[in-house]
């Protein structure tokens, strides 16, 4: 299992995608820094950023290995396809850990700020980031054009709040059981803006429920994706 | 002999299409078998599923004891692999291939990779890139790293793909020093499938069609005889003729008992051919009775 994770770390490393994003986040942050110092905000703004980047260097995790022939190794190698696809998953995830604790670092030094609210607050707010990892090895193992994956998993990300506000608009109750509403957790920032919208609508959005609903359906997503993943006939 | 694989029952399908039917076979240990059938017979997808890149809708396969589908990682712990074109990692060293390779399995010798090197002939080369390969090296790294794990069933699907003469030869070669090692091997090289095979199986649309002891064969001999009295002859030889040509398939016993029985009947022998290409009629026998369906 730890050979497999390492092995999907060594495929990570190669990605020049990662420096530039690390560059990237310390260039953003220095701006800021020297601009307005509200570097709490900042670090907010960045959750969205790192959940895109998982989409962008996830997307073809496994539809893209299945492409170019290197799944013919793992998968022809003693070990079972579900550590395959956790192995997979695990690495998705210390990637998303990684790169919002380079976040918290930054903000915490710069910003001479070592509070532990702003720490835990920070993790739930990254929630979202954990689910949509999920979701992109869901869609990676279940579709094989990658820029389709990347597209689908940017647009869920991007316009889900949006979406899920149409679908209450025209009396779609039910969407706050998906995960459309809680892929940004900024609507519970303004509490009194998000109590006016529960009592106007007749829902109950809360970030409790919030953290339920996305842990549930990266729950779903990871058993729908892995079982799909082990019954994948790999062609190439 | 034990049996170091068993196949039984085992059915495909792929998008509705029944790609295997109830294929059963056993081969023993130390055997060397090859697949035989037409492109789109099955034989790929019987190696994928043997290899665990196709999943198993019916049937079951054992290595040894193990069942390939309930023990996977015991029973593919056992199996080497070449599928088609070998899987490298180009930007890397044949050298480093090997170790990223090893690091795969438990308990493996760093000295296992000098001893199978020796064995692909690669000494030279090792420490340069894979890119840089001819493909004929890259089919011996191929093997190399199918040997890596020490396998006691090694599973070839067209390991001679795209190499010349030589390349080929080199494969056989590297295939038939390996006297401990239970072989499976597809090809399209039906002279030099039979010049290493215990047994061959023929596959045709996703069912076996015909699997031939070559061993029990190899006192037997095809041959051709040219005469100068053709319908006498096939008079002669009726009993004996395996076509509408004076050919016979027989032991050298017979074939000279046949040659002296023209000759007595005053029927003049000019040549008598031998026909290496027992194999190749076969299957094309095959495949001409599955066009004329």
């Amino acid at each position: 299992m730890i050979k497999l994770i390492n092995n999907e770390f060594i495929k990570i490393k190669r990605s020049k995608l990662i420096f530039t994003q690390i560059i990237f986040i310390i260039i953003i942050y220095i701006m800021k820094k020297v601009s307005s110092n509200d570097l709490l905000n900042l670090s907010y703004n960045l959750i969205p950023f790192v959940g895109i980047m998982v989409c962008i260097l996830f997307g073809n995790t496994i539809s893209g290995e299945i492409e170019n022939g290197t799944f013919r190794f793992y998968l022809t190698k003693p070990f079972k396809r579900w550590k395959v696809y956790l192995s997979k998953f695990i690495c998705i995830n210390i990637y998303i850990i990684l790169t919002l604790l380079i976040i918290i670092i930054c903000t915490s030094i710069l910003s001479k700020n070592y509070n532990y609210d702003y720490f835990i607050k920070y993790i739930i707010y990254s929630i979202p980031v954990f689910f949509i990892g999920s979701f992109v090895l869901y869609l990676s193992s279940n579709f094989k054009n990658n820029s389709f994956i990347v597209g689908v998993s940017i647009f869920i990300l991007s316009f889900s709040l949006i979406l899920s506000q149409v679908l209450f608009g025209l009396e779609f109750n039910f969407v706050e059981y998906t995960f459309l509403p809680y892929l940004d957790f900024s609507i519970f920032n303004d509490k009194t803006n998000l109590l006016n919208m529960n009592q106007e609508l007749g829902i109950n959005l809360s970030i409790n429920k919030a953290i339920i609903i996305d842990f549930i359906y990266l729950i779903i997503f990871y058993y729908l994706g892995c079982k799909k993943f082990m019954k994948k006939d790999i062609k190439n | 002999m034990q049996k170091a694989i068993k196949i039984r029952n085992v059915s495909k399908t792929i998008n509705a299409k029944k790609i295997l039917n109830n294929i059963s076979f056993d081969v023993y240990e130390g055997e060397i078998v090859g697949l035989i059938g037409p492109n789109g017979a099955g034989k790929s997808t019987l190696m994928k599923i043997m290899t665990g890149l196709y999943t198993l809708d019916e049937g079951e396969i054992y290595y040894y004891e193990y069942n390939l589908k309930k023990d996977f990682e015991k029973a593919i712990s056992i199996v080497g692999t070449l599928i088609e074109t070998p899987d490298l990692y180009k930007t890397l060293s044949g050298k480093n291939n090997l170790k990223l390779f090893k690091s795969m399995f438990k308990g493996i010798d760093e000295n296992k990779i000098k001893d199978i090197v020796n064995i692909v002939e690669l000494e030279k080369y090792l420490g340069k890139k894979v890119k840089t390969y001819s493909l004929g090296m890259k089919e011996r790294l191929g093997i190399a790293s199918a040997l890596i794990n020490k396998p006691k069933i090694l599973i070839l699907d067209e390991p001679t793909n795209g190499l010349d003469p030589i390349g080929i030869k080199n494969i056989f070669d590297i295939l038939k020093s390996m006297k401990d090692t239970t072989i499976i091997i597809s090809s399209h090289m039906l002279n030099e499938i039979q010049g290493i095979c215990n047994k061959i199986v023929f596959i045709n649309n996703g069912e076996i069609v015909n699997i031939k002891h070559i061993e029990n064969d190899i006192k037997k001999k095809d041959v051709l005889f040219e005469v100068d009295d053709f319908s006498k002859a096939k008079l002669l030889l009726k009993d004996y003729c395996i076509n509408e040509e004076l050919e016979v398939y027989e032991t050298d016993d017979v074939i000279s008992k046949l040659n002296k029985e023209l000759i007595l009947n005053n029927i003049n022998v000019y040549r008598i051919f031998e026909n290496k290409n027992n194999l190749e009629r076969e299957f094309f026998d095959i495949v001409k009775d599955d066009k004329i369906n």
